[in-house]
């Protein structure tokens, strides 16, 4: 046996004599039988796949068009400002560039191309077969890429969203944008708050649940954390911008004043709530960039990352500490001082959690040897692009300078040289770097040092004259100039800057055109000397057999793993129930707990998201009967893909390696979609803390709460709703016990007692809505009317998806495919209705007990 | 290691951020309500009503990020039994040591502007 010595962290162990888990020849037939359940569909077929590989690609790919897309409309944005009075695009329609290029560059490529990257690459960097979700994946992928492409349509027909890229209100409420432009926008964004979601949801579980045998939390990858902080944000943050979308389309479309001045709603509500999600989404953004940076400047420097410990925690401060800088977008809206001192402080100290990382990529650099391939160079030219963006954030951050930079060019200069440098820059670095993993070809070294050289120059000839248009005055977001400004030689060399990127990216494409053939089991291989196991050998199932890892670069420190893993040395080398499979290992230290039966191609997701989109279109053009038609088959086939996943226990626990003889199922804490269903109802918690958020703001500028004229209703109503709330939480549990002795009592116990729980939590909504309504409260007479009807409203949507999934649990308790063991749909229905309960009883006490106490 | 340790170890280790964004909405929305509805002019034991606040959510919140860094450095409370020598455990006790002291800093820096900035006006 090979004597391998491997560094883990700063112990040094060594690995000798190593028993593998599993002993060599294999059984006749074992690949086979696992070749069979993981092979994609064809044909026509091939869009009910679910593989990670072919939907993290797909997501790539349509990420990338995007970007394309949204790059032509800046082409044509600086081909109009190239000289001054030009008439090339008119007002309306350049708002319409200038809103639709930062929405898709924000929202339809930065954030999903992430998510994209994600499901391609962390199964395989994290040594599993697959993530937990995977047509929860497939369904991300096919909203987005059906929302996307429709989102960037309506500029063919001219109903385009021009409020700009935050929609502030009152310009973009029904008074001053009538129409449906800005319906488009906030049904648009719909699509991809679903997707991220989805997405983000698929992310985190897998990182804490699907990990190879051995790595241990100190032992993952940077960029697995990286995609962990950036899971984690879009939970938190996403909720906010869902809730101001919904505000202020039902102010639009049914006069509920949240943002109206008049009747007691405040358009500062809209920034807050926009800028609560937006600030985070840069970070968003650059979290995962920075976790590819951290991939791949080691390997190009063939060393260890320096400080991999600083960088994990620096990741997580920027994640929390990127919530408290949302005001500094708001620095001129006339807040308090020492507010803004709050915020202007907060924005300087993330600061130095970027700074560390900084410095961790300089020292490692300094302690390799650096080749400088295409991705090396995207990454040296990233820490300085990145840096000066980062020190004209530390500019932007001090109140007084913000004031007099507010709203011109040298605030795009900034924020171009951050995301553009904190963002494309990694991303294209990612491109080159991540290419030979699903590519016969690499792409070429030549053409790439051309597509680096052109981007670099042409993105410091583009931005970097904004810095002093800006200085010298020039607003953001004006269609033209007169030549009496003097703006119009910057503005020229801006856009020669931009024509060079431009040429970079047509250069890319035609080089991918050229080179990229698909291929997973044929693919480049490791030719950069990765140290990581997505480089690996692998096919649709992953690695033939799972690795057990002893280091943070187990390529390196165990150099025949691939070969090891692929004679199925290691974990799993067949498979046990005859279906896809992955292994389930602790949350810490990666011991595997249990196999998982992974979901295979099915339908469900393509039609759902075709259904979704459906949905929200419909609604932009008012078609409201279509639309919800097409909401209840969007989650008809949700159901349908749902119905043949809690497989219970198909067979008795087996031997996968090594001591470990796993079961096949497990419900409970330690279940992955008890994880998921956790997750979802974070997002769910993140929501109601904004919609309270706003409804304390609210209350801060209205000068009574409620307004003269209203009276609350008595004590009684809410004490009744409340008894009624936790009696069906009550009779959840209790069928919780029943479904537990269902054997002895039969199932009916169940059955009725979750029926019970269904009507008595409709009939707490219900009285507590009639409990408003009976006082004469209406939702369009004043913001506290439609604050207590927006809780109402939630509350009702909750009762919705607390009916569907009783039902769904019902349905499947008489098909006879739920019983004590097999009981993960109970278990989630049961979750999130103690959640829907505890939400309810606290929006109770919140509507009944605070106007008395200080409205 | 149970799921149960794992949230208690995971909620410990993102402890200190989340009490730094307590901290941070506490005194942001106390000086919001201060400057909206007029308290600014009372005084508690001769220091303006929002300073007041400020130092008190400070030393609170140092407070309750020294109980946590004590218990990461002590290994007690929910974390008692752990092997140090586990490169995992060592790597969790790393991370939530510093981050509780990055957490610690932030906060008195984020307090700072109310020594120097008036509340609204």
């Amino acid at each position: 046996m090979t004597v391998v010595y491997g560094r883990d962290g700063d112990r040094t162990t060594k690995r000798s004599n190593v028993r593998f888990p599993n002993t060599v020849p294999r059984p006749q037939g074992e690949i086979e039988r696992l070749r069979v359940p993981w092979a994609p569909p064809r044909g026509w077929r091939i869009f009910s796949a679910v593989n990670n590989t072919y939907v993290g690609l797909t997501y790539i790919g349509t990420a990338l068009i995007i970007f394309v897309l949204a790059g032509v409309l800046a082409v044509i944005m600086r081909t109009q400002l190239a000289v001054p009075e030009n008439t090339l695009v008119g007002h309306s329609l350049y708002n319409q560039l200038f809103t639709m290029h930062g929405t898709m560059m924000m929202f339809l490529f930065a954030v999903p191309i992430m998510e994209a990257f994600g499901v391609l690459l962390l199964p395989n960097i994290l040594g599993t077969r697959e993530l937990p979700f995977p047509r929860l994946s497939a369904y991300s992928l096919w909203v987005y890429a059906f929302g996307g492409l429709a989102f960037f349509s309506t500029l063919f027909f001219g109903v385009a969203p021009d409020g700009g890229w935050f929609m502030y209100t009152p310009l973009t409420d029904a008074r001053f944008s009538p129409g449906i432009k800005s319906d488009m926008w906030l049904l648009g964004i719909g699509f991809i708050e679903i997707a991220a979601i989805a997405g983000a949801i698929e992310i985190m579980v897998g990182f804490a649940k699907n990990r190879a045998p051995g790595m241990t939390l100190d032992k993952i990858p940077i960029f697995a954390w990286a995609l962990l902080i950036f899971a984690l944000m879009i939970v938190f943050a996403f909720p906010a911008l869902i809730l101001a979308t919904i505000l202020l389309e039902i102010e639009r479309a049914f006069g509920w004043p949240f943002f109206m001045a008049e009747k007691g709603g405040d358009p500062l509500l809209w920034q807050h709530l926009f800028w609560f999600f937006g600030h985070p989404e840069v970070y968003i953004i650059f979290i995962p960039a920075a976790g590819m940076v951290s991939m791949i400047l080691p390997v190009m420097a063939q060393t260890r990352l320096v400080g991999h410990r600083l960088i994990v925690l620096a990741l997580i401060a920027m994640g929390i500490i990127s919530f408290g800088l949302w005001v500094h977008h708001m620095f001129a809206t006339g807040l308090p001082p020492l507010s803004l001192g709050f915020f202007s402080a907060a924005s300087m100290s993330v600061a130095i959690a970027s700074g560390i990382q900084v410095f961790a990529w300089i020292a490692t650099i300094a302690s390799g040897r650096l080749r400088f391939t295409t991705p090396a160079l995207f990454i040296v030219a990233f820490i300085a692009v990145f840096t000066m963006g980062g020190l004209t954030g530390v500019m932007l951050a001090s109140v007084p300078f913000d004031l007099q930079a507010h709203d011109t060019y040298f605030v795009v200069a900034h924020f171009h040289y951050v995301l553009v440098g904190g963002m494309v820059l990694p991303l294209l670095a990612a491109v080159y770097y991540w290419f030979p993993t699903v590519s016969r070809k690499p792409l070429s070294e030549r053409v790439g040092k051309w597509v680096f050289w052109l981007f670099f120059i042409g993105l410091n000839v583009a931005f970097f004259p904004m810095h002093i248009t800006g200085l010298m005055g020039m607003p953001r977001r004006v269609y033209t100039y007169l030549e009496v400004m003097q703006w119009d030689l910057l503005n020229v060399v801006s856009t020669i800057g931009a024509y060079v990127m431009a040429t970079a990216i047509a250069l890319l494409i035609f080089d991918i055109v050229r080179t990229f053939r698909f291929s997973f089991e044929n693919n480049a291989g490791n030719i950069w000397n990765a140290g990581t196991l997505e480089w690996m050998r692998t096919y649709n199932y992953g690695t033939r057999s799972i690795p057990e890892v002893d280091s943070r670069y187990p390529l390196w420190t165990q150099p025949q793993l691939s070969n090891e893993a692929d004679e199925g040395r290691y974990y799993l080398p067949g498979t046990l129930t005859g279906q896809r499979e992955a292994l389930v290992t602790s949350p810490i230290d990666a011991r595997p707990i249990y196999v998982m039966q992974v979901p295979g191609p099915h339908w469900g997701p393509f039609l759902a998201a075709t259904a979704t989109t459906a949905f929200f279109y419909l609604l932009t053009l008012k078609l409201i009967l279509p639309a919800f038609a097409s909401g209840i088959v969007a989650i008809a086939f949700i159901l349908w893909w749902l119905w043949d996943l809690d497989h219970g226990p198909v067979r008795e626990p087996a031997h996968v390696g090594g001591d470990y003889v796993l079961p096949v199922y497990m419900s409970g804490p330690v279940n992955h979609s008890w994880w998921g269903t956790v997750s979802l109802l974070l997002v769910a918690g993140s929501f109601v803390i904004c919609l309270v958020f706003s409804y304390f703001f609210l209350w801060l500028v209205n000068p009574a709460w409620p307004p003269v004229g209203v009276t609350l209703p008595s004590l009684a109503w809410p004490g009744v709703a409340a008894v009624l709330y936790a009696a069906s939480s009550g009779a959840v549990l209790l069928a919780s016990r029943g479904l537990s002795a269902q054997i002895q009592r039969g199932p009916w116990p169940m059955r009725l007692l979750l029926m019970l729980a269904s009507v008595l939590f409709l009939a707490a909504v219900s009285v507590q809505a009639l409990a408003e309504g009976q006082t004469g409260l209406r939702p369009t007479m004043h913001s506290y009317g439609a604050m207590v009807y927006m809780f109402v409203a939630l509350q009702y949507f909750f009762a919705g998806v607390l009916v569907i999934m009783a039902g769904f649990t019902l349905a499947r308790s008489l098909a006879g495919k739920l019983d004590p063991v097999r009981r993960v749909t109970f278990d989630n229905t049961m979750l999130l209705w103690h959640y829907a309960t505890a939400q309810g009883i606290v929006v109770l006490f919140i509507l009944t007990l605070f106007p008395r106490a200080l409205g | 290691m149970s799921e149960r340790r794992f949230w208690s170890k995971a909620f410990l280790m993102f402890g200190g951020l989340l009490i730094w964004a307590a901290h941070f909405m506490f005194v942001y929305s106390a000086n919001a309500v201060a400057c909206a509805r007029g308290f600014t002019h009372i005084t508690v034991l001769g220091v303006g009503l929002v300073p007041f606040s400020v130092i008190l959510a400070t030393l609170l919140a140092l407070l309750a990020t020294g109980y946590l860094l004590y218990t990461a450095l002590s290994w007690s409370g929910p974390l008692r039994g752990e092997a140090n020598d586990d490169p995992a455990s060592a790597f969790l006790r790393q991370i939530t040591i510093v981050l509780t002291l990055i957490a610690m800093i932030a906060i008195v820096w984020n307090a700072l502007p109310a020594s120097i900035v008036t509340p609204c006006t």
